[in-house]
């Protein structure tokens, strides 16, 4: 006779509280490591102890299911702890308006809607996204706790280094499900390029910031790029044009697709360089930031 | 259930303070020890008006001397508790590395690692003894005086974990039982302790090999300090046709390895003689923390006068002038110092004399010792009554196969067949004799 998901809790209590998540652990794949080690129970028995019924859409920057394990009694931290260690949330924070967020959030949790993104490109981009670690990182975790983690702060896609070690990432492409141990073997290096050094340089800026002064951040910059492209001596179809183009070569070097894929991605992550820098449209940080590097390239240029 | 809260501890000069090691407390003294154990009902002023039911009862359930063998067992129980636990504190990073590396699915024997694998957290004792001795009395009273669970709160990187430990479990080795059942009897004790549902988790589809890698992964978990291994002479030795299922030496060896926690293994002599007919590899990984050889309690003990005094004079009701030195080397003499015989005998001189109120002389005790061991091999001469037995060197009780396992070698056999052949004629010359 099987036994419920409540007679279960004290067993995923004990589970749970053996394997906490270490301290700036990247939160999907904390949820594979547990998983891998209770291999005994399915994920969606481990997920019902805070009150997700399943993984859900994987290709979202804040899955319906980290939301409920934010907001569960069942994990020693606050909502904010687990967001800013655990996610990439302090590089998106300044992106989003407090309130669209509160919104989405209570829409997560009440209405226990899965498919909703943040952000225009979200669902691109995270399905393509690289997993990166630190070898340093690894060696050292490896010795210290007989297992590495995969580091949140890693995760942020415009982090090409590590800051403890400050040494080029390695990274590897994922289907956003393989997280394992051993994974971390089958890493390249990234090839640290001029363009990586100011993605990073951008986005450290930001990640310094508390929420409003981010948010605040970010909107300036948008005012502040809508001004430099109305000023541009460029016709807007041939500026436009060259902006599709530009994207698809800037995005090589991030992400480990072949040239199809690769068009492929900036096809559909194109948007209108006016539509990128409205205060009011919530386009994906990575798209806004390649187009201000691709900006200021052209400024430079002139 | 223990709750105590612990926090990591600033100075790194000091050594950091181990929670688990902590709930154990200091060990007792023999006089704490005896105090904390002993169980004489006879003491109790409403024994006079037990009835002869009442006092076999008490006899039988009740009586329990503290020795110093029992003190000696609940030494190294603590001991290897505290072993065990040394590696693994959850204060320190060392204690994710030892709920991480558990050996999993395709471990091959020759493939395994020394047994640091896991930071020498498996420790393992032997503890052998005659049948009747008490041992597995001992452990039952014994380790109840341990913890038995805590809810410990850790404190580490300003973060709080409530870690469950179980501090200890018993089980038996069941002598038609397999891997699977041995390993599920494990989860179930924990089970029982906790209230949790572990072993309803276990899958019967799954291999002996998963269920391993699971249960090993639970006994990490929940910080398992202990398992008592009871009737371990039932381990066969491994061969080509038990090699799968078999409770064997080989797959107890893996449990030491993968375990990752102490165990002790209790069991008669024959459990040794199973040991030493494996690799020597075996058996330096399953007496890892030393053998224990229980023993019977000598004829000059005081002791044993001690028990002889209680057991005749409360429980049987004689005078205590009647314990005569060589009354008490009879009653040696029959029971060979053991507890269980002594029980035994008791019991039935308590059902004689319900019936027909009999002198205690030497006729008597040798007719109750020859009803009541009547099926055992050895049986003692009727031509070898104590008082000449006792004064000659050749008659000395042996230490015989007593807990019909089989014999190990072939001498064996020819000996015990040809005691039995004795007794039976022996036992054929009483009944002719008018003895039944």
């Amino acid at each position: 006779m099987g036994i419920s998901n409540m007679d279960k809790c004290k067993e995923l209590s004990i589970l749970y509280s053996a394997l906490q998540p270490r301290e700036g652990e990247y939160l999907p794949a904390y949820f594979y490591r547990v998983s891998a080690y209770a291999n005994w129970l399915t994920p969606k028995e481990l997920l019902s102890y805070f009150g997700a019924s399943d993984i859900g859409r994987k290709e979202t920057l804040l899955p319906y299911w980290i939301i409920r394990y934010a907001y569960s009694e069942n994990q020693p931290l606050d909502e904010k702890t687990v967001f800013a260690q655990h996610t990439e949330f302090k590089f998106w924070q300044g992106y989003i308006a407090p309130l669209r967020f509160k919104r989405y959030l209570n829409s997560q949790l009440e209405s226990h809607r899965t498919g909703r993104v943040l952000f225009k490109g979200e669902s691109v981009l995270c399905k393509h996204k690289v997993v990166k670690g630190c070898p340093f990182c690894i060696a050292e975790d490896k010795s210290k706790f007989g297992f590495a983690y995969w580091r949140a702060h890693h995760q942020i896609p415009t982090i090409f280094t590590c800051q403890k070690h400050n040494q080029p990432l390695y990274q590897r492409a994922t289907d956003h499900s393989n997280y394992s141990q051993k994974d971390f073997t089958n890493l390249t290096e990234i090839k640290i390029s001029e363009l990586h050094t100011w993605l990073e340089r951008e986005t450290k800026a930001l990640l310094l910031l508390p929420g409003f002064d981010a948010r605040q951040y970010v909107k300036d910059a948008k005012k502040r790029l809508s001004d430099t492209i109305l000023t541009m001596p460029f016709k807007t179809h041939d500026f436009n044009k060259e902006w599709r183009s530009a994207l698809a070569q800037l995005l090589q070097p991030l992400y480990c697709l072949s040239v199809s894929e690769n068009d492929k991605l900036a096809s559909a992550l194109y948007l209108n360089p006016m539509n990128v820098v409205d205060v009011d449209s919530e386009v994906h940080p990575v798209v806004f930031l390649l187009l201000k590097y691709f900006i200021s390239r052209k400024r430079d240029a002139l | 259930m223990n709750k105590v809260t612990y926090e990591r501890r600033t100075s790194s000069s000091v050594k950091t303070l181990n929670p688990l090691i902590t709930i154990l407390g200091d060990t007792l003294d023999f006089e704490e020890f005896c105090a904390e154990l002993a169980c004489e009902p006879h003491l109790s002023p409403d024994f006079v008006s037990a009835g002869s039911i009442g006092r076999k009862r008490l006899l039988e359930k009740k009586l329990y001397l503290p020795n110093t063998q029992a003190f000696a067992v609940y030494k190294k129980v603590h001991e290897l508790i505290q072993l065990g636990y040394e590696n693994r504190n959850p204060v320190d990073a060392d204690y994710d590395k030892y709920l991480h590396q558990v050996p999993i699915n395709t471990i091959r024997l020759d493939e395994l690692a020394a047994p640091d694998i896991v930071l020498n957290s498996g420790t393992s004792l032997f503890i052998t003894g005659r049948s009747g001795l008490g041992k597995s009395e001992t452990f039952l009273r014994t380790l109840p005086l341990l913890p038995s669970v805590a809810l410990q709160t850790i404190k580490t990187d300003n973060r709080e974990r409530v870690l469950t430990q179980v501090v200890w479990i018993k089980t038996d080795v069941h002598p038609k039982g397999n891997r699977r059942s041995l390993l599920m009897s494990i989860v179930q004790q924990i089970d029982k302790k906790l209230g949790t549902h572990f072993a309803a988790q276990l899958n019967p589809r799954q291999s002996v090999a998963m269920h391993l890698s699971t249960v090993t992964k639970i006994c990490r978990m929940v910080n398992l300090g202990l398992i008592v291994f009871d009737e371990s002479q039932w381990v066969l030795k491994a061969n080509a046709s038990n090699s799968v299922s078999a409770v064997t030496t080989q797959f107890f060896e893996l449990l030491f390895n993968c375990l990752g926690v102490p165990l002790i293994f209790v069991g008669t002599e024959e459990a040794v003689d199973v040991l030493q007919m494996g690799s020597p590899q075996t058996v330096r990984r399953l007496t890892n923390a030393g053998h224990m050889k229980l023993l019977e309690i000598s004829r000059e003990e005081p002791e044993w006068e001690h028990l002889i005094n209680i057991v005749f004079t409360h429980y049987i009701g004689i005078k205590s002038t009647k314990i005569t030195p060589g009354f008490l080397k009879e009653m040696h003499y029959y029971t060979e110092g053991n507890i269980s015989r002594l029980k035994r005998m008791a019991l039935f001189i308590i059902e004689r004399q319900e019936v027909k109120r009999e002198a205690l002389d030497s006729n008597f005790l040798y007719d109750v010792y020859k009803t009541v061991f009547q099926y055992e091999s050895d049986l003692k001469s009727s031509y070898q009554k104590p008082d000449t037995a006792l004064g000659g060197k050749s008659t000395k009780a042996k230490n015989v196969n007593r807990n019909n396992t089989k014999p190990q070698n072939a001498k064996d056999v020819s000996n015990s067949r040809a005691a039995a052949m004795k007794a039976m004629q022996e036992l054929s010359k009483l009944q002719s004799n008018g003895y039944f």
